[in-house]
């Protein structure tokens, strides 16, 4: 039986909500729901970060590493924080405590993945975007990876049919019982 | 010819390529509306490589004794854009005809699945996409693929093949073949 308590997947994201930026967080992936937390611990290891590579740099050379120190506190601070905020987000979900939003796996009616080029193509940012049944647009930008074909596997485990379009992924309704 | 050969071009990514699990070099897989091609390169790995040479010979004369972050930084940007040529020379080779180069029809695509090995007590992760073909054969592509899954589903789904998520990854149902009736 699958722990309904655990999430499958979880990834550091900022949020959009119908195109419009709400925040920065963690997105979950439960066996039933996603969930998004809001959380920015990875700001505070970003400053922490910082503020430690200038101390280091400044005992090691004697001088202050000029924006050497800053953009490793940044790239130090990313790679610590992020799994920070994963572990917080889980537990925040687990105790039931934070600022989480949950959306339904049932209510999901599609799902596509926009790309845009950064730096004249040297790069991609991703943003997952999860239409539900009654048309709000939640948008998941970040190194998402393969959340999308995790969330309709996730889907087709609840017996929903999700196939592929050229759009992306479409969730079939559900069929109503009759009664009969 | 050529023109029409890259204008296709749906999407190309930097991977390391494996066939039935063994490990089978660095390359790009490009995407094209009929198939998937694989192209050895090896920019990246140059760019890894002398991307720290550069960084600390250009960085020495002013900051000598900052050699390991100059060396750290040079890897960052070398690789960036070692994948960056990497991308555009596999797309210039496809558009010359593809010598060398490792084609999977898409029709030919029985399942794909995307593998994650997690590393650090699951912070961090590596995926794998694994396109398995009709005759069983698995392609394994190694890297920041992202929704590259997904895209050659929606590819296929284009061409009229119907593909569906399961608990295991997504499966291209077999095309019915005509009874000539």
């Amino acid at each position: 039986m699958t722990d309904r308590s655990k999430p499958i997947r979880s990834e550091s994201t900022w949020f959009r909500v119908n195109g419009a930026r709400s925040g920065k967080g963690v997105v979950l992936l439960y066996p039933d729901r996603l969930v998004s937390v809001r959380i920015y611990a990875e700001y505070a290891c970003w400053f922490l970060m910082m503020v430690v590579l200038d101390i280091v740099a400044y005992h090691i050379f004697r001088d202050i590493a000029g924006w050497l120190a800053p953009a490793f506190g940044v790239l130090l601070g990313s790679l610590i924080g992020r799994p920070v905020d994963r572990w917080l987000a889980a537990r925040m979900v687990a105790g039931g405590r934070g600022k989480a939003a949950s959306i339904p796996l049932d209510l999901i009616a599609s799902l596509r993945t926009d790309r845009s080029a950064v730096l004249a193509g040297l790069s991609f940012t991703e943003t997952v975007v999860v239409t539900m049944a009654d048309g709000t647009e939640y948008g998941f930008l970040g190194r998402n990876g393969s959340l999308q074909a995790d969330i309709a596997s996730a889907l087709a485990e609840l017996g929903r049919d999700v196939r592929a379009t050229p759009l992306g992924l479409a969730v079939l309704p559900q069929a109503v019982g009759n009664g009969a | 010819m050529e023109m029409a050969e890259s204008a296709s071009l749906i999407r190309r990514e930097s991977a390391r390529r494996y066939v039935n699990g063994r490990r089978e070099g660095w390359g790009v897989v490009l995407l094209y509306p009929d198939r998937l091609a694989s192209v050895k390169t090896r920019a990246e790995l140059w760019g890894c490589l002398l991307g720290p040479a550069v960084m600390v010979a250009a960085g020495w004369p002013v900051t000598a004794t900052l050699g390991a972050f100059h060396a750290f930084i040079g890897v960052l940007l070398g690789s960036t854009i070692g994948r960056f040529i990497d991308r555009r020379r596999a797309a210039r080779k496809m558009a010359a005809g593809g010598a060398g180069a490792t084609i999977i029809p898409l029709d030919a695509i029985g399942s794909m699945r995307t593998d994650r090995t997690t590393r650090w007590s699951g912070q961090f992760a590596v995926e794998t996409l694994v396109v398995t073909t009709a005759d069983g054969t698995e392609y394994g592509f190694c890297g920041r693929i992202g929704s590259l899954q997904t895209e050659i589903a929606g590819t296929l789904a284009g061409l009229g093949r119907e593909v569906r998520a399961t608990p295991l990854g997504l499966a291209v149902t077999p095309q019915a073949v005509s009874s000539g009736a």
